[in-house]
């Protein structure tokens, strides 16, 4: 439930401290099949490329990244690193035991879904700005503001600015 | 313009839009019961605001016209004015 105050303030006008949970923490609602979007994976240890020329970190206690263990590609080095074969210690992120080309599928966060098919996450209901705040930006729910830059990510558009 | 006649329309523009929002939510969320209950609220709140807009300043909309006698509708000075 919202603790959204619906007074309006005396002067109508918008207050400047907005009390609202920028994040979300959705009630999942098993009666009316809402589904939980699923969570970014964390980075496997590849670099941008999704190259295996870096060196894997071994497979041992101090050194696991954070999908778990990737032992070396030895002589054929797929891309995104490989998995260790489906033996007894399989690895959270699951093995790949030909480590060949489906080892993409290592850091596909759509891992295991039809292929051939467009998804888009779900929303879940959560705290949605002030009556104020949701008419400035556009939108009254805070995962769906996203302001549009016209800029590549961490790119700096013919001199026009945008995120460096 | 009034300042509190033009506080009061833009809070009616404030509640209408999070309505609009919340219907479009609703449409793939239909037993979402957060969403329900914050619908009802949202509605009522832009009811009281356009009924007390409507008392003082005239109709808003054209269904909100409440004078037997006279068409209000047409008379001046019209919301943006």
């Amino acid at each position: 439930m919202n603790n959204m105050n619906l007074r309006r303030p005396n002067d109508f006008g918008c207050k400047m401290n907005y009390n609202f949970n920028q994040g979300c923490n959705p009630p999942r609602n098993p009666g009316c099949g809402n589904k939980p979007a699923p969570s970014p994976a964390p980075g496997c240890g590849c670099d941008t490329d999704c190259g295996c020329n870096i060196p894997m970190p071994p497979c041992d206690g101090g050194h696991k990244p954070p999908c778990g263990c990737k032992p070396p590609c030895g002589d054929s080095k797929p891309p995104c690193g490989c998995k260790p074969p489906c033996d007894g210690n399989r690895p959270s992120c699951g093995c790949n035991p030909n480590c060949d080309a489906d080892s993409s599928l290592y850091n596909d966060q759509l891992n295991g879904m039809a292929i051939g098919i467009g998804y888009v996450p779900w929303q879940q209901w959560c705290k949605v700005y002030d009556l104020c705040k949701g008419l400035n930006q556009g939108t009254i729910f805070p995962p769906l503001d996203l302001p549009f830059y016209g800029c590549v990510p961490r790119g700096y558009c013919k001199g026009q600015g945008g995120a460096l | 313009m009034n300042q509190d006649k033009n506080k009061l329309l833009l809070y009616i523009s404030q509640v209408s839009f999070a309505i609009d929002e919340l219907v479009l939510f609703l449409d793939t969320h239909p037993c979402d019961k957060d969403a329900l209950a914050y619908y009802q609220e949202l509605k009522k709140a832009r009811k009281e605001s356009l009924n007390e807009y409507t008392h003082k300043y005239g109709p808003l909309l054209n269904d909100n016209v409440d004078n037997s006698c006279y068409w209000e509708w047409v008379k001046e000075p019209w919301p943006w004015e």
